[in-house]
């Protein structure tokens, strides 16, 4: 069940949209005898998720309230890892590092997008209370604090 | 009986006084038969008034001459003896008197001398005193002067070290500050000139390359 869900939930902003539609049909499951339902599946959700809603109801013979109530339990559950970058990633960023972190760290994380153009490249990392800097400005300055001398020198001799 | 009774008072009166008489009669009589007495036993001694009263004025005389003479021999002696003892006492006292004056004497010149002797050395003691003042006090001076001086030239050497230092401070910061600038020009440049330069890609790869940094840390586990 919701195998064809969950794979494409990669962000918050994934299961904002997704739990917006999973409310939608449980209004709809409370107004008429199913008809509202349908008419909700066809006309508001996303296609791929009511075709993936569709395959699961018809393949678990489950309620739809309990499948769409577990549903929401269950995209509760996910760890969400926000990352700090220096640049807005396409679709094509977004998938690389998604499918990364799924292989690598784990496959219920979710990725949280920051923009920051000061850190000059590389990530921050905030995952369950914890904070860690990659970024490339932290790199930069420490560099340059190191090297001051050797760059006064430098500017001194040159001018 | 009124009339008789004066020459009644009278009549006693009488009688008392002739009685009275009479006893005084019988008294002397009686007295004068002692006396007879002894009258008559003297004589029968055989002793003469006469030579007796001779006698006694004999004896009587003797004792006065002897008393006299003994008077006479003491005052004499008294006198001797006073005049031998006088020339003695006179000559004791004379002695005490010389001998006091001699210690009196030997005295008064002892003190004498010591003053003068005093007296003569008081004004080299003083003058030694007075140069060793002196000399106490330009030594002092001396020093006082040296201490001044040398306190003097550290209180300028001091401020001197000092206002080198807060020139050295000064210079320090100002060339730090000048550095610090330098170095925020440099890294502001630096900044620009990477966030330009770095594509989307080598964005991506430096993303991944933390989350690989951040796996082999352990950032990951045990959440």
């Amino acid at each position: 069940m919701y195998a064809e869900i969950f794979p494409q939930i990669r962000t918050t902003e994934d299961i904002r949209k997704i739990k917006d539609e999973i409310g939608l049909l449980l209004d709809a499951l409370y107004q008429g005898k199913g008809e509202q339902f349908e008419i909700v599946m066809g006309s508001y959700l996303r296609q791929w998720v009511a075709e993936a809603i569709k395959k699961d109801l018809a393949e678990a013979h489950i309620e739809k309230e309990k499948y769409l109530k577990d549903m929401l339990e269950k995209l509760q559950r996910f760890k969400i890892l926000s990352l700090t970058m220096a640049f807005e990633p396409a679709e094509k960023s977004i998938d690389s590092i998604f499918r990364f972190v799924r292989k690598n760290i784990g496959t219920d994380i979710i990725l949280e997008f920051t923009y920051n153009p000061g850190m000059l490249g590389g990530a921050v990392l905030i995952y369950q209370g914890e904070y860690k800097d990659f970024s490339l400005i932290r790199v930069f300055e420490s560099e340059i604090d190191k090297k001051k001398e050797e760059i006064i020198k430098m500017l001194i001799k040159d001018s | 009986m009124i009339s008789q009774e004066p020459s009644f008072y009278l009549l006693i009166f009488t009688i008392v006084s002739l009685v009275l008489i009479c006893i005084s009669l019988v008294i002397l009589y009686l007295k004068l038969l002692k006396e007879f007495g002894d009258f008559k036993e003297g004589r029968k001694r055989g002793l003469d008034p006469q030579s007796l009263l001779t006698s006694a004025t004999l004896r009587a005389q003797k004792l006065l001459e002897n008393a006299n003479s003994e008077a006479r021999d003491v005052v004499k002696n008294a006198s001797i003896y006073l005049k031998s003892e006088e020339g003695k006492i006179a000559k004791e006292i004379q002695k005490a008197a010389d001998t006091n004056t001699k210690i009196f004497q030997e005295a008064v010149d002892q003190i004498k001398n010591d003053s003068l002797r005093q007296l003569s050395v008081l004004p080299q003691d003083i003058k030694l005193l007075m140069v060793s003042s002196v000399d106490n006090f330009r030594l002092g001076l001396q020093e006082e002067l040296v201490k001044a001086q040398a306190q003097a030239s550290q209180t300028v050497m001091n401020s001197f070290k000092k206002a080198q230092e807060e020139i050295d401070n000064y210079k320090k910061e100002k060339e730090k500050k000048i550095d610090e600038g330098a170095l925020k020009l440099i890294a502001q440049l630096s900044k620009r000139v990477l966030g330009k330069d770095i594509s989307l890609e080598e964005h991506e790869k430096m993303v991944v390359k933390a989350l690989e940094e951040a796996k082999k840390q352990g950032f990951f586990e045990n959440m």
